[in-house]
């Protein structure tokens, strides 16, 4: 004999329910779970970026032989050393690596002329030199860069009188309604001044 | 539907639950992952950094111990802090060598991050050119219609023509007595050497000190020091402190001035320090010198002593910290070499009709000027101030040249250990030579556009006479470091060329330089130390005790001198200052880094 006896209603209600509460939690956990996942990620890609580009001017900064007001030097410049670019000198190297007296390369460090979220390092050669040229982006995020040119007693001065630079990096991504910002900064004398 | 139908049915909410915790499990992982590769990258950038800095570490190790033992070749591997370094040497002469220094993180064998940098070193001295024109005691005479183009700081009186111009900024310092009010020197054999810096015999000499006494009450303008170096010490902090029960009062400092170490070599000389503000003292009341150091075992200092403490208005002490609480002083047996100069000289700028300075005029009197700037002054007549006046101001303090005088011994001693020659040298015009290195005891004579390439230093101690478009340079092999040509006795030097390029000049290398180093003394025979012509000079022209006349439109780089004139209508023009020439062969034989070879590998 079958037992034909249906659910009650109650039971259906409970069973109903506690789906519906089991189901809409597990929703929440995946969207949060997402969410999450983003965010973190952005902060992991903007610290990323941050800590290849503060490494970079570092030592670019370092091995500088001076902050050139313009590139090209002469004639009409494509870039020009302000509050957001950085014009580096660099002594050129011989083929053996060894500096070539008298004779410079140049590193342009700033947000891309078309698109300001672009960070670009490029590094143009003197036809003599054999450091490798670059045009690189650093982070595709660029929200803010200070340059600050310092003397010795870390007074601002021109660009050509600079014996230290500051720097600050802000780095931003959206991430759904709201914007992770991630942001850096540091000071570092030239070297061979 | 019976219950066990039912009970067997494949419900929704386990699919999603496991879709859920899959996805949640995936994307934790990957965060975590990222995670690491962040800290990683981190740690990566953080360890760069220390490897660089351990690199540094053995850079400065090397020129340290090349100072201690020239030659030193380097060492393996040194541990640091959280790394280690290596440093390699290349010698490329003796006086020059290539320091090639790593830094690794943990260490050498197992280095996850290492850091190289090469720098080149040269056994020499590094001097700053602060001012294109600084005059000294002596004062600039400017003629009428002369124009200027720059700053000058003078420590004389300065007085120009009718319609002459100043374009920049103009200091006349307040005048110094030419005779010390108070000085200790000793005589051989009652000459010892007191050495400070660092720790002697247990003794923590970081700090010495010597009171004195002025004779009336004025201002004081500089001291003078008696004293040499081991190493490559830094600057010292000089203070004037008040006495408070036969002590310096740390709470009663006077003022300041800075000592600058470059002006200091292995051998004893008096070297010049002075104060700003400059401090007015009392008569018979005791002040103290105190020269605050900052201790290191290798680089220190050596005061010349007088064992037969021959000064009686003073004495000196020493401390380990001026500054400490309860600063303990320990008296020292001698007096150290020393000279105080007072002032109370009254110095003044005085101009002519429509003469103008552009920029700013600080001078105690002004006389007949029109200043578009400000003007800073005691007092003032027949003057028009455009900018804004200064009255009641107090005098700049004078400014000590760039070159003491044991830096010129040194330069001199070393020439004469390359060689002495004595014969009067004569060449014609469009001659071509070779000079130094070495002394050449007699005159040189040389006719128009001679080229001459001088292995430095070279030192003529009699006349030097030369024709138009003179060429005076360093050879190739120089590259980035300076020279000097040393003249003893007068210089005179006919019409220069056109775009600088007649002259003492470098190597070709930027950062060379040649430098006519006059040791004329004009203040006792009024006859100029070195007379040029017209047109443009390359170099950098000093005579701490000759004035320098130069004609009509005269260029020049750079010009230290006790004084100098300029005919009427004369235009000068000068490179504004220049910092750290480098000379090869410097006068207190220690290795330092030559600029613009610091490269990271």
């Amino acid at each position: 004999m079958t037992n034909s006896r249906g659910w009650s209603l109650v039971e259906v209600l409970i069973v109903t329910t506690v789906a519906a509460v089991a189901g809409g939690l597990l929703i929440n956990l995946m969207i949060s779970s997402n969410r999450l996942f983003f965010d973190q990620s952005a902060h992991i890609t903007q610290g990323l970026a941050l800590n290849q580009t503060e490494l970079e001017l570092t030592e670019l900064i370092k091995s500088s032989a001076g902050i050139a007001v313009q590139y090209p030097v002469s004639g009409t410049p494509q870039y020009t050393s302000n509050s957001n670019t950085l014009v580096i000198k660099l002594p050129s190297l011989s083929s053996a690596g060894d500096v070539i007296e008298s004779v410079y390369d140049f590193a342009v460090v700033g947000p891309d002329n078309v698109n300001p979220a672009i960070l670009r390092k490029q590094i143009f050669k003197d036809a003599s030199s054999f450091r490798k040229t670059e045009n690189k982006v650093l982070s595709t995020n660029l929200s803010n860069l200070t340059f600050n040119y310092l003397d010795s007693s870390n007074n601002a001065t021109s660009p050509a009188l600079a014996e230290r630079i500051g720097f600050s990096i802000e780095l931003a991504t959206k991430s759904g309604f709201s914007e992770k910002m991630s942001s850096g900064s540091g000071t570092v004398n030239l070297k061979n001044l | 539907m019976n219950l066990e139908t039912k009970l067997t049915q494949t419900g929704s909410i386990f699919p999603l639950a496991l879709i859920t915790l899959t996805s949640v499990l995936v994307l934790t992982l990957v965060l975590v992952s990222n995670s690491f590769t962040l800290k990683e990258s981190s740690k990566y950038s953080l360890d760069k950094l220390e490897a660089g800095s351990l690199a540094e570490a053995g850079i400065d190790k090397a020129i340290a111990s090349l100072n201690v033992n020239p030659s030193y070749n380097g060492e393996p591997e040194s541990a640091l802090g959280q790394g280690s370094y290596s440093v390699a040497i290349t010698s490329l002469d003796p006086n020059n060598k290539v320091v090639e220094a790593t830094g690794y993180v943990p260490n050498k064998s197992e280095a996850k991050i290492k850091q190289t940098i090469k720098i080149q070193v040269s056994k020499g001295e590094g001097i700053s050119f602060p001012y294109g024109l600084q005059v000294g005691e002596g004062g600039l005479i400017m003629g009428n219609s002369s124009i200027l183009n720059g700053s000058v700081y003078s420590n004389g009186n300065i007085a120009v023509g009718n319609s002459a111009n100043i374009t920049g900024d103009v200091w006349v310092a307040g005048g110094t007595q030419p005779a010390a009010d108070q000085s200790a020197d000793c005589s051989v054999p009652n000459c010892a050497d007191y050495l400070f810096g660092k720790s002697i015999s247990g003794e923590n000499r970081l700090d010495v000190a010597q009171s004195f006494q002025i004779s009336q009450q004025t201002i004081v303008n500089k001291v003078s020091l008696k004293l040499k170096k081991f190493g490559s010490p830094p600057n010292i902090t000089v203070r004037i402190l008040e006495d408070n029960n036969n002590k310096p009062d740390k709470s009663k400092v006077k003022t300041s001035g800075t000592l600058s170490a470059n002006l200091v070599t292995g051998s004893y000389g008096f070297v010049d320090v002075s104060f700003s503000p400059t401090p007015m003292l009392n008569p018979d009341t005791r002040y103290w010198i105190v020269l605050d150091t900052s201790g290191d075992p290798n680089n220190y200092w050596s005061f010349d002593m007088d064992t037969l403490q021959g000064y009686n208005a003073g004495s000196p002490k020493w401390s380990s910290s001026w500054q400490a609480s309860s600063p303990v002083w320990t008296a020292i047996s001698g007096d150290f070499g020393f000279n105080v100069y007072i002032g109370g000289v009254i110095t003044k700028f005085t101009g002519g009709n429509s003469a103008v300075v552009n920029g700013d005029l600080r001078a105690n009197t002004i006389q007949s000027i029109t200043v578009n700037g400000d003007a800073y002054y005691q007092s003032i007549s027949g003057a028009t101030v455009n900018g804004t006046s200064y009255p009641g101001s107090i005098d700049p303090a004078p400014e000590v040249f760039p070159i003491s005088q044991s830096n010129i011994d040194g330069w001199k001693a070393d020439a004469e250990s390359a060689g002495v020659t004595e014969e009067d040298l004569t060449y014609g015009n469009s001659c071509n030579i070779t000079l130094g290195p070495g002394k050449q005891i007699g005159n040189l004579t040389l006719g128009n556009s001679c080229t001459i390439t001088v292995t430095s230093p070279f030192w003529i101690t009699g006349n030097t006479v030369a024709g138009n478009s003179l060429k005076v340079k360093l050879p190739a092999s120089a590259g980035a470091s300076s020279g000097v040509f040393i003249v003893g006795g007068t210089m005179v030097i006919g019409n220069g060329c056109e775009n600088f390029d007649c002259g003492f000049k470098g190597s070709g290398t930027d950062g060379s330089y040649l430098m006519l180093l006059s040791t004329y003394d004009s203040t006792e025979t009024g006859t100029p130390a070195i007379t040029a012509g017209n047109s443009s000079f390359s170099g950098i022209f000093y005579a701490p005790k000759g004035s320098v006349s130069l004609g009509n439109s005269a260029s020049f780089k750079e010009i230290s001198a006790w004084k100098i004139t300029t005919g009427n209508s004369a235009i000068l023009s000068y490179e504004q200052g220049l910092s750290g020439v480098f000379f090869s062969a410097g006068p207190t034989g220690s290795f330092s880094v030559v600029k613009g070879t610091y490269q990271l590998k």
